[in-house]
């Protein structure tokens, strides 16, 4: 009895010391993917968060909000998924699945295209606290190209 | 006992619920309460990014990585005048220069082989682009009837190959958000070697400079100056890039003029029609009929220049794999020979550079041709 009171212990403490754990390894590097970032070509603000263990990024912002065919917010028009070219763009989930690997670089995820519908795998390298280097590409990393995005601070009203 | 298994339960149940409900809750939590305002004002941290001209505009038939590909020619008449070093003066007809001297004629039975293409990126970022590529093209020649001219040219390429095989490299440079400049240089060997009689007097160069605009998302245009064998002899010519597309995105042009243009239409987004023409050519080096005499440099050499004018389909397979098939007509631009004293060159541009005569004067038929291939697209 008394043996598994010492067990259940340990495994509570086990349990607890988890967070602690993962909160130092992310303030070590995983964590420096959150915020907003902005593409090369300005046109598009993407926030990533966390969820779980792994990394995604959504549209925020579209610097041409509307469709000037429509004048309605820009939907995902181009998705493959028929069902999906409804959604709006501003909000889209683009990034998804990213995992940290340590040493500034996330990859297995991957990058969505809203201008031809087209899906890539991606890696992510964090060049500096406020540059990242995203590349999408088709099967082996050689065939991709790598775009620059800049890290972005929300002003406080 | 009982109490203990009940708290390890309850605790593998939690730690298995726990993160899907936190994940789920924090989705929840991002769909419906976003201030999407707040996107509006921002600071750049580290500085601003910095926008340059995409090296694609939208709508554009997808670049290829690599390509495999057969093409042949249907059968068509030759009309080969006698070969007279430096003989026929540049200003003359050509099948006045034939009629007058008469070398033999034939009809080429087949015509084609295979081809391959590689265009892989060695640097692919928002501020350069630089990709190496390597082409193989192979013209494999058949001939009605076999009482050819012996040492002729017909002789020559009756049941032979011509090859032309090239390394190249692009490198696209964009200045500014709307700048670029656009270099290109290639190295290709043509004529009918094999391994063991591979030289460098087979080695050729082409080039290209060019300074364009990218005004918005469906127009990119510029224009420059090439060193091309596209019409068989070298030349010095001005080139100039268009592309654009439509507002609908149903149509556009793709043209880099001389060499090709077309006019796009697509039927959606994998699966599209092209019609127009491309300029295609290279100098060869053929047999003894090049270098009737052992261990001389000096040599005769075919300038085979071709206009095909045609229409394409071309449809995605799967994924990032596209197949195309192309269909029409090669009409010959120039299949004369030159002689090069010494391996130098023959510089003529159209007769704005030079004049110097042919050795050889040639004609060939229009011949319909068509083309399949399968290729690995760019994103």
């Amino acid at each position: 009895m008394k043996r598994l009171s010492i067990l259940f212990v340990a495994f509570l403490a086990m349990i607890l010391a988890q967070p602690t754990e993962l909160k130092a390894q992310d303030a070590e590097g995983g964590d420096a993917l959150i915020g907003v970032w902005e593409p090369s070509h300005g046109k598009a603000r993407i926030k990533i968060d966390k969820i779980a263990d792994k990394y995604y990024g959504r549209i925020v912002w579209l610097k041409e909000p509307n469709d000037p065919d429509t004048g309605e917010p820009k939907l995902d028009k181009n998705n493959p998924d028929e069902s999906m070219q409804s959604a709006p763009l501003r909000g889209y989930r683009m990034l998804k699945d990213f995992e940290y690997m340590g040493d500034g670089e996330w990859d297995g995820g991957t990058i969505y295209d809203p201008e031809n519908g087209k899906t890539y795998s991606s890696v992510i390298k964090l060049k500096d606290n406020s540059t990242l280097d995203i590349r999408g590409y088709i099967g082996v990393k050689t065939f991709g190209r790598t775009d620059e995005w800049k890290r972005l601070e929300i002003k406080k009203k | 006992m009982i109490q203990y298994k009940n708290i390890f339960k309850i605790m593998a149940l939690l730690l298995l619920v726990v993160p899907f409900s936190f994940a789920y809750a924090q989705e929840e939590e991002d769909d419906d309460e976003e201030d999407w305002d707040m996107y509006d004002d921002v600071e750049y941290v580290g500085g601003q990014s910095k926008s340059y001209a995409n090296a694609k505009i939208i709508g554009l038939s997808p670049a290829k990585f690599i390509t495999v590909g057969y093409e042949q020619q249907l059968p068509y008449d030759m009309r080969l005048s006698s070969i007279q070093r430096n003989g026929y003066d540049f200003n003359q007809d050509r099948e006045e220069a034939i009629d007058q001297n008469p070398g033999e004629t034939a009809r080429a039975v087949y015509t084609g082989g295979f081809r391959f293409n590689a265009n892989i990126p060695v640097i692919s970022t928002n501020k350069v682009v630089w990709q190496m590529g390597a082409n193989y093209m192979q013209s494999a020649y058949s001939f009605s009837g076999d009482n050819h001219a012996e040492g002729g040219l017909v002789e020559q390429l009756d049941g032979r190959s011509l090859h032309t095989a090239g390394l190249f490299t692009t490198v696209f440079k964009p200045l500014n958000e709307t700048t670029f400049l656009l270099f290109q240089g290639q190295f290709d060997i043509s004529g009918d070697y094999n391994f063991s009689n591979l030289g460098d007097q087979y080695l050729r160069y082409s080039a290209a400079a060019m300074f364009g605009k990218r005004p918005h998302d469906r127009l990119q245009w510029a224009v420059g100056l090439s060193r091309t064998y596209r019409v068989g002899a070298p030349n010095y010519i001005p080139v100039a890039l268009y592309n654009y597309t439509a507002p609908n995105k149903k149509w556009g042009i793709e043209a880099l003029l001389p060499a090709r243009a077309f006019y796009r239409y697509s039927l959606s987004s994998t699966n599209l029609l092209l019609a127009g023409f491309e300029l295609e050519g290279a100098s060869y080096r053929i047999g003894e009929l090049s270098n009737p005499n052992a261990g001389e440099i000096s040599s005769f050499e075919i300038r085979r220049g071709e206009i095909k004018a045609r229409v394409e389909y071309q449809r995605q397979l799967t994924g990032f794999f596209w197949w195309s098939v192309q269909a029409g007509v090669r009409i010959d631009y120039s299949y004369d020979a030159d002689y090069l004293n010494d391996g130098n060159e023959t510089l003529r541009v159209f007769g704005l550079f030079g004049d110097d005569p042919f050795s050889m004067r040639n004609s060939l038929g229009p011949a319909p041709y068509f083309n399949f291939s399968i290729s690995f697209v760019s994103p």
